[in-house]
């Protein structure tokens, strides 16, 4: 019975100790990108109901495939802006034409993978856009080595059959980009009390490809 | 030495039915005791009630055992709206704090409501604070990964899944809960079937879309009671069949009639096929080895699975064309076969 309550206790001492540890694995070292994003890049995630539940400050960082919203398909996914190679190296199997009857059952049934995605900072700070997935971060840093417009991400990437542009053919859907940012005190006071200003983000990405504030400034009015 | 609640209360109420036996109905006609012999088996009696009352909070009768549940209930609802009260409050104020203060608060609030469960269960043998406690301890480890999580901007990992699992487990044996149990085995096998997905290159948070992990999992948590004896809590070995039965028919309903992901290198009609027969001989085998070896709980949840498969496949062969009441009425014949076939079954067992 006593050790019933080591074991939680060790649960809870061990489960902190490994996130504050991975916490400073991240931030220690060179960091992978620096990078500043205008607040037109930023959609906020603080709910608006009336009855003001949630008192943190977050941001999502607005990105988009490569050509969009031109290249969207009538569901709101994109058409083809990935090669079929970029595909396979990702692990999918990709041995059935998109053009035959089973397709669509043989694609649905290929589960999403792990991959990392280069993003592009637009030069107006306004957004990223969608480079590249490949399943090592390093080679896609090596491929992209400007570290202050182009952020290395993990994601999940999807197979898909689209017929967007009349042919069947093979795209993939980036799925859960961790873009979402939130924004320690001071610079949250300072966001709460400036709610209409126009402010920049300057964000510190560590090596394990995860984000930390390191200033807000208001210097831009809107 | 008796260790588990439930024990003693089926003890006390065993006693209490003989020395009412004894002294009405029809054994006091059968087995007519001396005045010494009669004297003798009251005393033992009292004083055996009186030292099972002395470890455990006993009820005395039916109504204190209504009661009882009620407070049970009662606890577990006000573990879940204390629980959910915490995060909200939690969510509320947690922007107006530093960094620091954030941490601190998330990592010290499990831990001093651990410290609250454990003060209450030295105080109180029946042990409704102790578990309402436990479960808002339960409920604020949650909130201190998330919240570390969403501080550190870290992106969401299955070994929360792991974490949150063995803390609830450890409080279920420590406190003798149910609850708890349930609660930490579904995360266990959440997080092997997530850690499974992971390691083979997929998105963790697919972990429900291969079937076949949670039926391996739940095949393992059934066995459990088979080579881990609970002499402490006999009460967590159905919890194990239960869940395991459960979550492994599940798994083999989503995978005969869902559009899941196989590991078998077969058609998926074919795939299908195979789950809905192995689904239903399981579901029978089930049936027998529950009534066989008395596990009231593997029969009933074995009987709606092996039911429920059966309806499944009646209603794509037949509901499209067959009139509605024939449908029905079939449905209802197979219910009256199911029961002479469950009888029977009972009979051999």
């Amino acid at each position: 019975m006593k050790k019933s309550l080591l074991v939680a206790l060790a649960a809870l001492a061990l489960a902190n100790a490994i996130t504050l540890w991975h916490v400073a694995r991240n931030s220690a070292g060179v960091p992978d990108t620096s990078i500043t994003l205008n607040s037109e890049a930023l959609s906020s995630l603080s709910r608006s109901d009336a009855k003001d539940e949630d008192s943190s400050v977050n941001f999502n960082i607005r990105w988009q495939y490569p050509g969009m919203p031109e290249t969207m398909d009538d569901w709101g996914w994109p058409r083809i802006w990935i090669a079929r190679e970029a595909l396979q190296r990702l692990g999918f199997d990709c041995s059935v034409s998109p053009a035959s009857s089973d397709a669509q059952a043989f694609y649905r049934r290929q589960p999403s993978r792990r991959a990392f995605v280069a993003m592009q900072l637009a030069t107006s700070g306004t957004g990223l856009t969608l480079l590249e997935t490949a399943v090592d971060s390093n080679a896609l840093r090596g491929r992209y080595p400007d570290s202050k417009h182009v952020l290395i991400l993990p994601a999940i990437v999807t197979i898909q059959v689209t017929s967007g542009t009349g042919v069947p053919a093979l795209t993939a859907i980036v799925d859960k980009v961790p873009t979402q940012i939130h924004i320690p005190k001071p610079f949250s006071t300072q966001i709460r009390t400036h709610p209409n200003a126009a402010f920049r983000l300057h964000l510190t990405y560590g090596s394990l490809h995860e984000p930390r504030v390191t200033g807000v400034d208001f210097s831009t009015p809107r | 030495m008796v260790q588990d609640r439930a024990e003693a209360q089926r003890q006390a109420d065993g006693i209490r039915t003989l020395q009412r036996d004894l002294t009405s109905g029809e054994l006091a006609e059968v087995l007519v005791l001396s005045s010494e012999q009669k004297q003798r088996f009251d005393l033992w009696a009292e004083s055996r009630l009186a030292s099972l009352g002395a470890v455990f909070d006993l009820d005395r009768n039916t109504a204190q055992g209504a009661m009882s549940w009620g407070a049970r209930i009662a606890s577990a609802l006000g573990g879940f709206a204390l629980a959910v009260s915490l995060v909200l409050l939690f969510q509320r104020y947690w922007g107006f704090f530093d960094t620091w203060m954030q941490v601190f608060f998330v990592i010290l609030a499990p831990a001093a409501l651990l410290a609250g469960a454990e003060y209450a269960a030295r105080r109180e043998r029946t042990l409704y604070f102790a578990s309402l406690l436990s479960l808002v301890s339960l409920a604020a480890f949650a909130l201190n990964l998330v919240v570390l999580g969403q501080v550190f901007n870290i992106a969401p990992s299955e070994r929360a899944l792991l974490a949150w699992g063995v803390f609830a487990v450890a409080l279920a044996y420590r406190y003798g809960q149910r609850l708890h149990l349930t609660i930490g085995l579904f995360l266990l096998v959440s997080y092997g079937c997530a850690f499974l997905t992971s390691s083979l290159g997929y998105d963790w948070l697919e972990f429900g879309a291969r079937p076949e992990y949670a039926a391996s999992l739940a095949l393992i948590l059934w066995s459990v009671p088979l080579w881990l004896r609970h002499a402490q809590n006999p009460a967590f070995e159905s919890v194990y069949r239960t869940l395991g039965i459960s979550i492994f028919f599940i798994a083999v309903v989503s995978l005969a009639e869902g559009n899941m992901i196989s590991f078998f290198p077969f058609a998926p009609d074919v795939i299908r096929t195979g789950y809905r027969s192995l689904g239903l001989v399981i579901a029978m085998g089930a049936i027998w080895l529950g009534i066989r070896r008395q596990w009231p709980a593997q029969v009933n949840l074995a009987a709606f699975f092996f039911c429920g498969l059966l309806v499944f496949r009646l209603h794509a062969w037949w509901w499209a064309w067959m009139p509605s009441w024939l449908f029905f009425g079939i449905l209802g014949l197979f219910g009256v076969v199911v029961v002479i076939a469950l009888r029977q079954l009972r009979r051999w067992a």
